[in-house]
């Protein structure tokens, strides 16, 4: 063989080489804090085609879908997909990330974001990071980072994000290899529980609260989304969770309601049925936008109910995914008897 | 634009592409082109700046070529015409040497004005604040254009040569200004011969693999020196020598110990990633470290460390003074009215002194760098004053000098003195480096050394196992290089596993330890400065 070949031969393998190193070591560095980071390495980990149904969000979702319970009273199997304070401009980007190994009968979407508008959040990256951060690398996810920012440098800090995590080396365990090909088995499916419970007001009757619309670029955002989700065809559902109410909040519930029915999708408004979901002030808050798991178990039930009852699902299941599912209820009654122990 | 950015590796590899595309002929303007957009990217005030000196020598270079050319002529002349001759030569060479005068004191002018323009001001303004005169120059707003002490040097030798007639003028200007101002070295050189460097620009290198493979691990050495270690102990000198009045004793001699490490790191890393890249393009640039810590004396550390600055103000400073009219006035009054050894002390001391008070003002306009210069200057006079009655006094004792335990004290006792001088390069000021040696050795301070503060002082433990970790790796590398010359040959030859496994760890040991990215900004290079 020629030297120039060999020497090109050479150098191609010595660069795949590299970049294959380099993609696990990026895995490796990425930081996942379980509270409510690096989801997206937990969804990698799920088995391929397995869920049901995907919800979408931030705390306002795995602080609320129980994902053990949805298990055990309708046999759905369903992973939560969120992250802390997750921006409603990264749910294009997982959904087309999700579809990739998933196929789920319906894709739940929490509208929080649509009318929780923090503007220091819009300008605050780090709502996009949890969410690409934890992605594999990819061409789509070059694309979304593309699409989110026009900022070259930006641009390379988001492509590379060991960039961002180099500096991590001195927390790097055990732990880190075994996400070498960013994925780890979430045990609860993205299910965060809180124990402790905090007595909240009974919000006000605002039955006579009118529209509001929402933020303009929020809107379009949701309008995208809705034709991407057409494009793909997928079955979409918007879920508003309860949470503390107020005009404003109630007014631009109203809104999202008729401009998502009105495309012809349903949106379930918790808000608007806390008597039927049985949740207690009193008991089921820890805090005035999350309840805890006592309120959890109550609003999974009603959504459970809801998807039963309005969707037509395929909810047979091979025997390795219902033992595995059979596993994480296992876990979630040691969790529960754990915490009841800790409390006596 | 910096060496350690990633813009700078793109223009490296965009560079790198089309040069080899374009044919032979053609590929000095690549390079040529290259330098501009790196030196643009400095801004447009810093290009005109070089441009100016570019063109004054240029020019001057020409004229004197032209007088070279006349004086050559008057060879041919018949001996019959002895005195027409001589007088021909006498007006031409006068006239030379008054075109080389403009030319340096063009190139020189620009310097010294950008450069030391508010150096000299404030000099006055201390003089006056003596005084109590109630006079003050203000300061004027200068820009600095990058690497304007190296691109000086390098045309100053440049018009010296052409006045000896060692080297023919370049006949294009642009080819001159390729030569000036390539962008590998043009902001810390090395201060590179143009008869040493002109030919690899200007004559188009073929591509060869192993001189794309050999810069590109360079490169990344250079790398390697600058962000894993250069960067972190920046943070730990910076915290003691910037706060100098809260530290005492032996934490002082570890951070200058630590800073003649970081300067090396520095300055080497610069140097390896200039040399990575101009071997890219086939271009081998004059050796600038050869394991300078290694040396046993002072002579050979300076010949050691920046070894083209060295050789510059040997061939264009020291002879030429040593030999000039004046310097031999001097050593004549001095050895008759002085006696045979003190004269003979004074004309071996006053170049050298001289060229140690130009290199610490070529270093930065501050009084500390001329200190610095004048301490080394002064061990240099001593070494050459006692090394011989040291030598009569070690053979009356029967000392054994060529043992390894002899050099290495021989090592240790030039790091030492390395050392101290390193104290008045890093502080502040002249006041301020007095101020670190009195409490450096007022207490031994080792209370600053326990319970875990010593880790508090900018790099914590797991940084300080990084930093060793490194030390040891390049002590290794430094000690094969003694023995075997160059350590990428020695790698060569190895199996293809072993040094793809050394390349692969130091590449991602510079991207997991490397000190970059988003909150942290890689300072300049120490020497980019000067």
């Amino acid at each position: 063989m020629k030297k120039e070949y060999k020497n090109f031969i050479g150098s191609f393998l010595f660069l795949s080489g590299a970049v294959i190193i380099f993609v696990c070591i990026s895995y490796m560095m990425r930081p996942v804090d379980n509270r409510n980071d690096g989801m997206m390495m937990g969804f990698y980990g799920e088995k391929n085609h397995s869920l049901d149904v995907i919800a979408l969000g931030s705390s306002s979702v795995y602080r609320f879908l129980n994902n053990p319970v949805l298990w055990e009273e309708y046999g759905i199997t369903s992973y939560n997909l969120a992250t802390g304070s997750m921006q409603s401009d990264v749910y294009e980007m997982l959904i087309n990330e999700s579809l990739k190994t998933q196929s789920p009968d319906i894709i739940l979407i929490e509208t929080r974001p649509y009318i929780q508008i923090n503007q220091n959040k819009k300008k605050e990256d780090i709502y996009f990071r949890k969410a690409s951060d934890y992605m594999k690398y990819s061409w789509d996810r070059i694309h979304y980072i593309n699409e989110y920012t026009d900022d070259k440098e930006k641009r390379f800090q988001l492509y590379f994000d060991i960039v961002f995590y180099h500096g991590l080396w001195k927390e790097f365990g055990l732990g880190n290899i075994y996400r070498v090909d960013n994925e780890y088995v979430d045990r609860m499916k993205g299910w965060r529980s809180v124990f402790e419970s905090v007595p909240m007001n009974v919000p006000k009757d605002y039955s006579y609260v009118s529209e509001q619309s929402i933020e303009a670029e929020k809107e379009k955002e949701l309008e995208r989304l809705i034709e991407y989700c057409e494009r793909r065809g997928v079955e979409i559902l918007f879920v508003a969770t309860p949470w503390e109410m107020n005009e404003e909040r109630v007014a631009q519930n109203r809104y999202l309601e008729r401009i998502i029915t009105e495309k012809g999708y349903r949106f379930l408004n918790c808000n608007d049925h806390i008597d039927e979901i049985g949740l207690n002030y009193a008991t089921d808050f820890y805090d005035e936008k999350h309840v805890n798991v006592f309120g959890a178990e109550k609003v999974t039930r009603f959504i459970g109910q809801y998807i039963t009852e309005n969707y037509d699902m395929d909810l047979t299941h091979d025997k390795s995914t219902i033992s595995e599912w059979d596993k994480v209820l296992d876990r979630y009654a040691q969790e529960e008897q754990e915490s009841k122990a800790e409390k006596e | 634009m910096a060496y350690t950015s990633l813009i700078y590796l793109v223009l490296v590899f965009v560079t790198f592409c089309v040069y080899y595309i374009v044919p032979e002929r053609r590929r000095w303007v690549v390079l040529l082109g290259a330098n501009l957009v790196f030196y643009i990217s400095a801004g447009w005030v810093e290009l005109l700046l070089l441009t100016g000196t570019v063109t004054g020598s240029f020019f001057a270079a020409k004229a004197i070529g032209i007088y070279n050319d006349r004086l050559a002529e008057l060879k041919k002349i018949p001996i019959s015409e002895k005195e027409i001759k001589k007088q021909k030569k006498e007006y031409y060479s006068k006239k030379k040497k008054y075109v080389l005068w403009v030319g340096l004191g063009l190139v020189i002018g620009i310097l010294v004005v950008v450069k030391y323009t508010n150096f000299v001001l404030g000099s006055f303004n201390s003089v006056f604040g003596v005084m109590n005169s109630g006079h003050r120059f203000s300061m004027l707003s200068m820009v600095v254009p990058l690497g304007i002490s190296f691109y000086t040097f390098q045309t100053i030798a440049y018009l010296m040569d052409v006045y000896k007639g060692k080297i023919l003028p370049q006949k294009s200007f642009l080819r001159y200004f390729l030569y000036i101002s390539f962008f590998p070295t043009v902001v810390q050189g090395p201060i590179s011969r143009y008869e040493q460097l002109s030919q690899q620009l200007y004559s188009g290198n073929k591509f060869k693999f192993e001189n794309l493979r050999d810069g590109a691990i360079l490169i990344l050495w250079g790398f390697a020196k600058k962000l894993i270690l250069s960067e972190r102990l920046s943070l730990f000198i910076g915290t003691v020598y910037d706060n100098y009045m809260e530290y005492e004793g032996l934490i002082f001699v570890v951070a200058t110990i630590m800073f003649s490490v970081q300067i090396y790191a520095d300055f080497s890393g610069a140097m390896d990633i200039a040399n990575g890249t101009a071997q890219i393009f086939g271009i081998r640039l004059s050796p600038n470290f050869l394991r300078p810590y290694f040396s046993k004396n002072m002579p050979e550390f300076w010949r050691r460390w920046h070894a083209t600055l060295g050789s510059w103000f040997r061939d264009y400073v020291f002879f030429p003074f040593s030999i000039s009219k004046t310097s031999l006035k001097i050593n004549r009054l001095a050895r008759k009215y002085l006696g045979e050894g003190v004269g003979r002390i004074i004309s071996v001391s006053m170049p050298v002194l001289v060229v140690w008070i130009l290199t610490g003002i070529w270093h930065g306009p501050e009084w500390k760098y001329v200190a610095w210069g004048m301490f080394h200057g002064i061990l240099i006079i001593l070494s050459t004053i006692f090394t011989p009655k040291f030598e009569v006094l070690g053979k009356k004792w029967n000392i054994k000098t060529e043992c390894f335990s002899f050099k290495l004290y021989q090592m240790a006792r030039t790091f030492f003195l390395c050392c101290v001088g390193r104290v008045f390069f890093r502080a502040e000021s002249i006041g301020a480096a007095f101020v670190i040696f009195k409490r450096m050795f007022q207490t031994t301070g080792l209370y600053l050394m326990y319970s875990g503060r010593f880790f508090n002082y900018g790099i914590d433990a797991k940084e300080w196992c990084v930093v060793l970790l490194f030390l040891l790796v390049w002590f290794v590398i430094s000690v094969l290089e003694e023995i075997h010359g160059d350590v990428l040959k020695l790698l060569e030859r190895q199996n293809l596993i072993f040094r793809w496994g050394i390349i692969y760890i130091l590449l991602f040991s510079v991207i997991i330890f490397g000190q970059y990215g988003p909150g942290y900004d890689v300072a300049d290079f120490i020497y980019e400065q000067f």
